[in-house]
């Protein structure tokens, strides 16, 4: 470790955010390369059709009009994060609304629309499926008649209709469990369909125009594995793949997949130019890759003090027409439908299916803010019946240290209990409350991923660092905390150290952001190089201070021996570059520590109308080491109210396939007048998996916010609202059947 | 995208307006342009010509004259909002058109051109109702008034997107009777967080002496195919003390006058705005009587 804290634990403002609020930053949008095209997509107006017939003679004929591609000028290849059974365009099939039927290559983005409206396309409707319990079925159409044939399944088919992941967490015996119980409750929970929302829709260039390099600028936060998926697809060796850098406006976990990618290079290769593809907000909301709605059952088995011992539950995931857009093909944060309590028996099934519609993909803890909403409902819902306060029956269950998890993980610290106490405390609980006003509790945990990275720091002319990365920021700041690690472990000041942003062409793998791996594992590589660098000085000063290594010393920038002291510039002068270049390429082993988090809202209900108003949520986090106090904070207020908009408000409208809100004006997002007081309790441990015993804080504040919110209504007015959002329609239709109607 | 092609005129006279409106099956009247361009660039719709009436001045102002309030078709929301005489003499309205989008579409957007393009989620049909609005429509037929018809904001609704204005007829003008001490008007709305649309909007205009209310006009609208008039909730207000008690009991009636084409969404069921109606026409009572406001 470093001998001073130079950087670290900063609130070192972003090194782009200047750039990026005076519109500097350049965005793939903001790309030109000479000769290019607009490229544009003709969706499919049916969820579930086959096509009869493509006519694009008149498009073709339109001036200005380079090239026109239906899915007979494609590879029939099926493309995919790791399950591949997604088209590059709509072969003779298309499975929801909005899926590529064919595109337009064409002098500018008008000629392009004007062309799209010249292709003739004849279908032929089908019956379709838009339940995913329906399409479990076996009367259910079938959507995917080839599945068991698709690459990177996870497991060979369950052999239930359109499912193709079916995975199970398993601890105990659950049977033998509920026979033990003395009380068992069962409930279902719904979860809606969710978009990102990020500012900066999906964009690509592609320029497969000259020899057999392909260039592509795309807004793809995990450019490597961008580049493995395109290379398989096209069947073009990855190292004539080059990714280029750019600024992404926004991801939430959104920014991960190929999108237009594949297509794009086809209009290219068929009109001989670089082609440029810039989805607008109205194909973002119809054919992103939104966030998978759940249908969620759980049951549990209780002692009469409120102890649980049995716990089942299960997850349908509802995948869309394809699973292509998820990582993996299954979502693993459905190991959480069990919470963070202590239980010796326990089972999960979670189950991933197909529909007709839009592919759903990831967002910002996968799949954990649906299942920790319907068990932390659920929790409230049996204190409810026992009479039990919901704090005292988390307090008796909550995991402890040396506690398995429900499915039998075991952490090296469980701070669940810190949290749980420390948010209780801050709500002052026991301070009466005015009608209609109420509070409710929710936690979770949520444990950081790992992945290989590459990083390489070299000096500038000047003796400044600068390090090299293909690794782009997705808005979270991370490439200010690696500067941070830099001039942590050179004893600079964060101001001294540059990134440089490389082609994939000219590092070695790295995995892009997401999963919380970026601090942990980014970091990790950033700090190996960095220690590399430190040695390579030591070395080199040794001579030009006449001392021996380990008598020389690294401080405030200087190499330091005996009392006399040496420049880095003054090292590089001497030395050279060549030497003098920090490289770490690694992947960090998966850490036995997971982080905490409970919340509590605070909410007014006007029984009149059903208006729900938060007034607060207190967030209580077990954390390490803080690297940047600013960015931290806004990681954690970022979730709060990404959080509130899930418990509240945004819901894709979805109707036979078609999404009707399909603008931000329809669309609700929370902005600064819907955000309440936000209050954070910070726990600090000693340990934590990344550098500097920190640990990532990306993704856990947007998790408990729906189920806090959800039981602080229940708190309010006594109704219980099971699917979200939780709407002032809903709560009025649950009061007037309570006729209840508290003043 | 770019709108279809379409012919330009800019007529220099609304009987210049009505001679190329004959003489040009589908063309449309061209005013601030708020709803139709924006259809006509996604391709909702395709139009031969567009009449542009912009610059015929005689359709612009604002003037009262024995106690009646006169609008010109063509004057924008702006200056509607920045009117002392519809303030002083139709605050509802003043209020009304103040709160419609944001400055830029009040810059450009048009009474007339609202009222023309009847949007059932608009603020100003119910306002207009409340307020016993009359609107005058020239044509090219030989009718009263030379040439023009007068059409009460009653019958001048039919429909969503739906008006009782004619092919070949142009809205010139918007004129209501001003509001006199003794009467309180107000409208009320929940508005939809994203788009602010109207999920129910509520408009009431009392007259009240001595505490008693001797007349009343209230609608609802935003959730109906056209605004509607609550008949039997202004018989139950009419002859009562304008208490707390009294206004409760009538504006639960607004159930009884709504028909059973209501809209809703995945935002807010018909059921949900049904309930809501009787709420923010109660709310817009409290607000114009000065009763305590329910929170």
């Amino acid at each position: 470790m470093a001998t001073t804290q130079s950087a670290i634990g900063r609130s070192i403002t972003r090194g782009e955010g200047p750039d990026k609020v005076t519109g500097k930053s350049i965005y793939t949008a903001d790309i030109s390369v000479p000769g290019m095209l607009w490229g544009r997509v003709l969706r499919s107006p049916y969820p579930y059709a086959r096509i009869v017939s493509i006519d694009t003679s008149k498009a073709l004929a339109l001036p200005g009009v380079y090239a026109v591609v239906t899915g007979q000028d494609v590879p029939e290849t099926r493309v995919g994060r790791r399950m591949l059974d997604m088209p590059i365009l709509a072969q003779d099939v298309v499975r929801f609304v909005g899926e590529k039927v064919a595109a337009v290559a064409a002098g500018s983005k008008d000629i392009c629309d004007e062309a799209l409206l010249l292709i003739e396309v004849e279908y032929e409707e089908l019956d379709a499926v838009f339940d995913a319990e329906e399409a479990m079925e076996p009367s259910a159409p079938d959507l995917h008649p080839d599945m068991d044939s698709y690459t990177g399944l996870p497991q060979p088919p369950s052999g239930i209709k359109n499912t193709f992941a079916h995975i199970t967490w398993e601890k105990g015996d659950i049977e033998q469990g509920f026979k033990e119980s003395d009380i068992i409750f069962e409930h279902s929970f719904n979860a809606q369909l969710m978009h990102q929302a990020y500012i900066e829709p999906h964009a690509c260039i592609v320029d497969a125009s000259e020899g057999n390099q392909v260039n592509i600028w795309a807004n793809n936060k995990d450019p490597y594995m961008l580049r493995d998926q395109v290379s398989a697809a096209w069947g073009v060796p990855t190292e004539n793949i080059v990714l280029h850098p750019t600024s992404i406006g926004g991801d939430f976990g959104g920014k991960g997949s190929f999108m237009d990618v594949p297509l794009c290079y086809y209009l290219s290769k068929y009109s001989g130019r670089p082609v440029k593809m810039v989805m607008d907000y109205i194909q973002e909301l119809m054919a992103g890759n939104p966030r998978h709605p759940a249908v969620m059952t759980i049951k549990t088995g209780v002692m009469k003090d409120g102890t649980i011992v049995a716990r089942q539950a299960r997850a349908i995931f509802d995948s869309g027409a394809y699973g292509a857009f998820k990582p993996r093909a299954y979502l693993g944060g459905a190991d959480h439908l069990c919470g963070v309590y202590r239980m010796p028996n326990a089972r999960i099934d979670s189950y991933t299916v197909y529909t007709n519609n839009v592919p759903r993909g990831h967002m910002r803890s996968p799949a954990k803010p649906q299942v920790v909403f319907a068990v932390e409902s659920h929790m409230d819902m049996i204190a409810a019946e026992l009479h039990m306060d919901p704090y005292e029956f988390r307090l008796k269950n909550v995991m402890r240290e040396g506690d398995a998890s429900p499915i039998g993980r075991h952490w090296s610290q469980i701070k669940a209990l810190d949290t749980l106490e420390a948010a209780n405390k801050a709500a002052n609980v026991r301070d009466a409350r005015p009608a209609n006003t109420g509070i409710g509790m929710a936690m979770t945990d949520l444990v950081q991923g790992t992945g290989q990275f590459a990083a390489k720091i070299g000096l500038s002319d000047e003796g400044k660092p600068e390090l090299h990365m293909a690794f782009w920021d997705t808005g979270t700041g991370s490439h200010t905390v690696l500067r941070q690690m830099v001039a942590e472990e050179l004893t600079l000041n964060t101001s001294d150290v540059q990134i440089i942003l490389e082609t994939t062409a000219n590092m070695p793998f790295s995995a892009g952001s997401g999963g919380s791996r970026v601090t942990l594992s980014a970091g990790k590589a950033v700090v190996a190089a960095a220690v590399d660098l430190r040695q390579k000085l030591v070395e080199a000063a040794s001579p030009l201070l006449d001392a021996p290594e380990d008598q020389v010393s690294l401080q405030n920038g200087l190499l330091m021996a005996a009392g006399r002291s040496v420049t880095i510039a003054e090292v590089l002068a001497a030395t050279g570059s060549e030497s003098l270049t920090g490289e770490a390429h690694q992947t960090p082993e998966a850490p036995d520590l997971t982080s905490f988090c409970t919340q509590i809202a605070e909410v007014h209900v006007d029984p009149e109308t059903g208006e729900i108003t938060v007034k607060k949520i207190i967030s209580a986090h077990d954390i390490g080491a803080i690297l940047n106090p600013l960015n931290h904070q806004g990681q954690i207020e970022g979730g709060m109210i990404q959080g509130l908009g899930y418990a509240l408000m945004e819901e894709l409208e979805l109707e036979d396939g078609h999404i009707s809100n399909l603008s931000f004006g329809d669309y609700k997002i929370p902005t600064s007048a819907d955000i309440p007081t936000m209050e954070t309790v910070l726990i600090q441990g000693d340990v934590g998996p990344a550098p500097y015993e920190s640990k990532g804080i990306g993704e856990s504040s947007n998790i408990p916010v729906a189920g806090a919110i959800a039981n602080a209504v229940f708190d309010a007015v006594g109704v219980r609202i099971t699917d979200l959002p939780v709407t002032a329609d809903k709560v009025l239709s649950k009061l007037q059947e309570l006729g209840n109607q508290r003043k | 995208m770019f709108a279809t092609e379409f012919e330009y005129q800019r007529a220099t006279s609304v009987s210049e307006a009505i001679q190329l409106l004959s003489n040009n099956p589908g063309a449309k009247i061209l005013a601030g342009g708020h709803s139709l361009l924006p259809m006509m660039k996604l391709r909702l719709t395709s139009i031969p010509m567009l009449i542009d009436i912009g610059g015929i001045n005689e359709l612009r102002g604002i003037s009262v004259e024995n106690n009646i309030l006169r609008i010109g078709a063509l004057t924008t929301h702006a200056e509607i909002a920045e009117s002392y005489d519809v303030k002083d003499n139709a605050g509802i309205l003043w209020e009304t058109a103040y709160g419609i989008g944001d400055p830029q579409v009040r810059n450009r957007g048009t009474i007339g051109g609202n009222i023309s393009h009847a949007d059932p989620a608009s603020d100003l049909p119910t306002v207009l109702k409340v307020m016993d609005a009359k609107f005058t429509i020239q044509g090219t037929g030989g009718l009263m008034r030379g040439g023009s018809r007068v059409v009460s904001a009653d019958d001048f609704f039919i429909g969503p997107f739906e008006t009782d204005l004619g092919e070949n007829e142009i809205l010139t003008a918007i004129e209501m009777p001003v509001l006199m001490a003794n009467q309180h008007a107000e409208y009320a709305k929940m508005a939809h967080p994203a788009t602010s649309f109207a999920v129910v909007g509520a408009g009431v205009v009392l007259t009240v002496e001595d505490d008693v209310c001797t007349a009343a006009r209230v609608a609802v609208g935003g959730f109906t195919p056209v605004p509607t008039r609550g008949l039997t909730v202004e018989q139950a207000l009419i002859g009562k003390v304008l208490n707390e008690e009294n206004i409760a009991s009538a504006t639960i009636l607004i159930h009884g006058d709504l028909g059973s084409d209501v809209f809703g969404d995945v935002f807010a069921s018909a059921e949900y705005r049904q309930a809501m109606a009787a709420i923010e026409l109660k709310h817009a009572i409290f607000h114009a009587t000065g009763l305590a406001h329910h929170n």
